[in-house]
């Protein structure tokens, strides 16, 4: 394969330009979605970066909202799947279906063929449905009767689990959880974010209706386009990049880890440093941005062994291991 | 529970751990007074026996510390003014006894007599004669001063430092400032950031305000001092201008070095204030002060536990393990391999007692929220934003575990976990602040207490505080969360078991290091003044100049057998020229017989051959030579 030369990093300009847009889109999402900042801007980053996030958090903390809210923001289409134990692949994807007038099969797109889909509780439906998404989320297309389909630019998968309830669910595989460029964790609100929630209400919030708030996109997708490859000309040191790869390596040694992360997992992470890089104001990744996003990144992509599982060891525990034990570039030497 | 009984026991002690005299705070008006006032709030509920002096604090007894506690008694008040009975202040019109014409007494005027207006004189003329030594020294110093001719040949030139860009870079503070400032000097504009970079961290590694390790980020230190938004923006601005230089692959302009630098010297003045004086960030630490914790060693002895306090480092935990340790973590930094060790020895059986964020080393626990710094509106931390004063009032309390109290209500929280026991609820309902959390983590727990304050000396006026602090570690017991033997050994990792590290420390600890420092100024100004050598005189003794006389002898007659005579002059001129100056030289050159004007001409050849060590060779220099060793033998 031929490597292309070094790219010149972003100009002040585009970064501004990038980091005035990512200001803006967080301020707007954050308007309506309350408590949730970090959440907010993990998303952001994610999408920016080309991936898809996993949201595990119990119901009604406002991930669909979050979702819709986003779609506005961002002026994408959104839909939306529930995810069932009945739900067929078919049920996503769409299939051709015999048109009698023209005496021909014609297709009919599914609900995945948007711009900004929500997967709510992705492990209610069974392995083969899963599935399913998984040639969307990475190639951004789907096969149907021999016949490939883009899907369209950008797509952005935000799925959604409930972690309490796992009585008839199906946990996603391995390979489906890779996909996902993060896996985020949501919590109850505090109580002053939950008053300010209610007084929101209070003063005619309705969720049903977000252009009523004002909520309008405050950017286009070609600008969307722009900040995604203004993102990935931002300036990564070598020693980042050897950073990235040894704490990606280091879950692979972890004692409490039985699968560490592939190689995807560094990938994933360079991507989200520079976003936060170019979010920041900045052309250059600075290693904070590598540890700022290591856990969303990496807490999915390893397999516990059985008996640290059992001994409730967490894979937030195994990631804060990991970076307190990789020296980081420039700092003291062991 | 032993525990139990001991706290029930504690109720009918007077002033239950504090009883031992050296709390004085506790026992004595006035002493600690403004830190004692800010635990006030604990006495409301207390029987009136308890902790009286400090009652009396609370009450409005004016503030005496021991100084002032000296001074009082050389005071020439009357007996009342000198009773260690300390009332509210009165009125000026009644002066207890105090002749208002007596200085001291309150509204009196200055009076000689007095031993004290004699103490305030004595030092008033003290600090005289050290401005007049001071002024002495430097007029002394700036008049003699002699134009000394430069030397080529003797000069050490200065090589340009090495900087490695891998890691902090190695050295004294103060000489990685002065390598970054040549470093400007000289156009290298990355070099001077990095080395001001590496000054900043070395020195507020040095006062301890942030903790070096080779897997934290230098934005981790800046949030590491983020309680001092002064000390936090003078590092960001280095941080930021070497990020630029080190990730950012860009050439450094020379103003963005200089604002580096200039924050790298504020923090080096900064941390050397800190060092002199070790002035403590908030409050005083000291061991039998309010915020000192002394109080828990009598506590747990009288709650039944075997007590001891950790000296060694948490890393050697699982050599002599205790079954509860009593962790401070406002006292005691958390490296990452002490955070391993630590949960380790939690997993394995033991129990912690930890005050402070602790969600770090047990992310289990949840979120650690500092409602103080939300308050103050410090955005650049990881805390959540909370934003709303007074969130954490009105503990609500588990009725098998006593209710602790802080005065003002607890001012940090744990947004707990799911699987998390809360044993003190901030709110009613399924509000998840809680001031207290215990998790159950492997075979052992731990007891996270949000608000560290509950573990300081003025905060066990409160029966229940101490009754919480014995009982919990048994609650878990009774809760099937862990398991403890009675009695348990329990061991102190706190600010008041810590040795110090420095002799400075030591000083600090004892509160005398204002004192020694000005002592030590006093005596090396008086010592410069009396001409007392401080360090090793320029030139070296007798002896040793004899030495090093014949090392030059040796070495100029080298390098004239090997013609290089130009080398041999000047070096044998270096060494004498500084010494003598050149009418030394002249003189000396005219007492070994010289004629005045040949004299002269010798003086300019030596000279010159010390100036210009790299020049021709010339026909007299070997015969300048013996002239110089001729002439310096007079």
């Amino acid at each position: 394969m031929e490597s292309r030369g070094p790219v010149a990093p972003p100009d002040e300009l585009e970064i501004a330009a990038f980091s005035d847009a990512f200001r803006r889109l967080e301020d707007q999402v954050s308007r309506v979605v309350l408590g949730q900042g970090e959440t907010v801007r993990q998303v952001l980053v994610a999408l920016i970066a080309g991936g898809h996030v996993l949201i595990e958090g119990p119901p009604g903390l406002g991930k669909t909202l979050l979702a819709r809210t986003l779609a506005l923001a961002l002026g994408l289409g959104f839909r939306r799947i529930q995810f069932t134990p009945d739900l067929m692949p078919s049920d996503i994807t769409g299939g051709s279906v015999f048109n009698q007038r023209t005496q021909e099969f014609e297709f009919r797109a599914g609900p995945i063929f948007t711009e900004l889909l929500l997967s709510d509780e992705i492990n209610r439906a069974p392995a083969k449905t899963q599935a399913a998404l998984l040639e969307a989320m990475s190639d951004r297309q789907v096969t149907l009767d021999g016949i490939t389909r883009p899907l369209p630019k950008p797509f952005f998968v935000m799925a959604t689990q409930n972690p309490v309830e796992s009585e008839g669910t199906y946990p996603l595989p391995e390979a489906q959880l890779d996909r996902f460029l993060m896996k985020l964790l949501v919590t109850h609100p505090i109580e002053s974010v939950e008053v300010a929630l209610l007084d929101q209400y209070m003063a005619g919030f309705d969720a049903a209706h977000l252009d009523e708030v004002g909520i309008v996109a405050v950017v286009d997708r070609a600008t969307v386009d722009s900040m995604q490859r203004t993102a990935r000309r931002v300036r990564v040191d070598k020693q980042i990049r050897e950073y990235i790869a040894k704490i990606v390596g280091r879950t692979r040694q972890h004692p409490s880890v039985d699968l560490g992360a592939s190689p995807r997992a560094s990938i994933a992470l360079l991507l989200c440093a520079q976003v936060v890089a170019a979010a920041e104001g900045r052309s250059y990744v600075v290693p904070d941005d590598v540890k700022e996003l290591a856990a969303p990144v990496l807490r999915h992509r390893f397999l516990l062994q059985p008996d640290a599982e059992l001994e409730g060891v967490a894979p937030d525990t195994v990631v804060a291991n990991v970076l307190a034990d990789v020296p980081v570039p420039g700092a003291e030497k062991p | 529970m032993i525990a139990l009984l001991a706290s029930l026991a504690l109720a009918d002690t007077p002033n239950g751990p504090l009883d031992d005299p050296a709390f004085r705070f506790c026992g004595e008006a006035g002493i600690s007074a403004e830190e004692a006032r800010d635990f006030c709030e604990l006495l409301k509920d207390e029987p009136p026996e308890r902790c009286p002096g400090m009652r009396k604090t609370c009450e409005g007894a004016p503030k005496k510390d021991d100084l002032a506690d000296l001074l009082e008694q050389l005071r020439g008040c009357g007996d009342e003014g000198r009773a260690r009975d300390f009332a509210p202040p009165e009125p000026p019109a009644d002066t207890k006894g105090c002749d208002p014409e007596k200085l001291g007494c309150s509204g009196s005027a200055p009076n000689a007599s007095s031993p004290m207006a004699l103490l305030r004189w004595v030092a008033a003329a003290l600090v005289a004669g050290l401005v007049l030594v001071i002024l002495r020294v430097l007029v002394a110093y700036w008049s003699t001063r002699s134009e000394t001719p430069v030397l080529r040949g003797a000069e050490v030139r200065s090589q340009a430092l090495q900087v490695a860009h891998d890691d902090i870079p190695e050295g004294p503070p103060d000489d990685l400032l002065g390598a970054a400032r040549r470093a400007l000097d000289e156009g290298r504009h990355g070099d001077a950031v990095t080395l001001a970079r590496g000054a900043a961290l070395r020195r507020l590694a040095a006062i301890e305000r942030i903790v070096l390790h080779r897997a934290r980020t230098d934005r981790e230190y800046v949030r590491m001092v983020s309680k001092d938004p002064n000390v936090q923006g003078s590092l960001r601005t280095v941080v930021s201008a070497a990020e630029i230089h080190r990730w950012g692959g860009r050439p450094i302009d020379r103003t963005l070095a200089q604002g580096a630098i200039q924050a790298a010297e504020h923090l080096l003045l900064i941390g050397a204030v800190a060092l002199l004086l070790a002035i403590p960030g908030t409050a005083n630490a000291g061991r039998y002060g309010p915020y000192g914790e002394a109080a828990l060693e009598s506590l747990y002895e009288q709650g039944g536990y075997d007590v001891s306090w950790r000296l060694r480092g948490l890393q050697s935990l699982h050599e002599d393990p205790p079954d509860v340790l009593v962790l401070d973590l406002a006292a005691v930094a958390l490296e990452p391999e002490d955070q391993i060790a630590l949960r380790d020895w939690v997993e394995s059986g033991g129990v912690l007692v930890v005050g402070g964020d602790a969600s770090a080393a047990f992310p289990e626990l949840g979120t650690y929220v500092d409602a103080v710094l939300e308050v103050d509106g410090d955005t650049d931390t990881d805390q959540p934003a909370v934003g709303v004063a007074g969130v954490f009032e009105d503990p609500r309390c588990d009725v098998t575990v006593a209710c602790p109290q802080w005065p003002g209500g607890p001012h940090a929280a744990y947004l707990r976990g799911p699987d998390v026991e809360v044993w003190v609820a901030a709110h009613v309902g399924t509000e998840p602040n809680a001031p207290v959390v215990a998790a159950r983590i492997g075979s052992g727990g731990v007891i996270a207490i949000a608000d560290v304050r509950l573990l300081r000396n003025a905060s066990l006026v409160s029966t229940a505080n101490g009754a919480f602090l014995l009982e919990a570690p048994y609650a878990g017991v009774d809760r099937g969360l862990w398991t403890l033997p009675t009695p348990a050994t329990i061991e102190l990792a706190t600010r008041a078991g810590k040795d110090a590290e420095t002799p400075f420390g030591a000083l600090s600890e004892a509160n005398l290091l204002p004192a020694v420092a000005q002592l030590l100024l006093f005596g090396a100004l008086f010592g410069m003044w009396r001409g007392v050598a401080f360090a090793p005189l320029k030139d070296p003794p007798e002896q040793g100049r004899l030495s090093f006389s014949e090392h030059v002898r040796v070495l100029g007659m080298r390098y004239a057998r090997l013609g290089a005579s130009r080398r041999a002059l000047a070096a044998v001129a270096s060494l004498w020229l500084p010494r003598l100056g050149r009418a030394g030289l002249v003189a000396k050159a005219r007492r070994a017989g010289m004629e005045p004007d040949r004299a002269e001409i010798f003086a300019d050849a030596v000279e010159d051959a010390a100036k210009n060590p790299d020049g021709p060779d010339r026909p007299n220099d070997l015969t300048n030579l013996e002239d110089l060793w001729k002439a310096v033998g007079q």
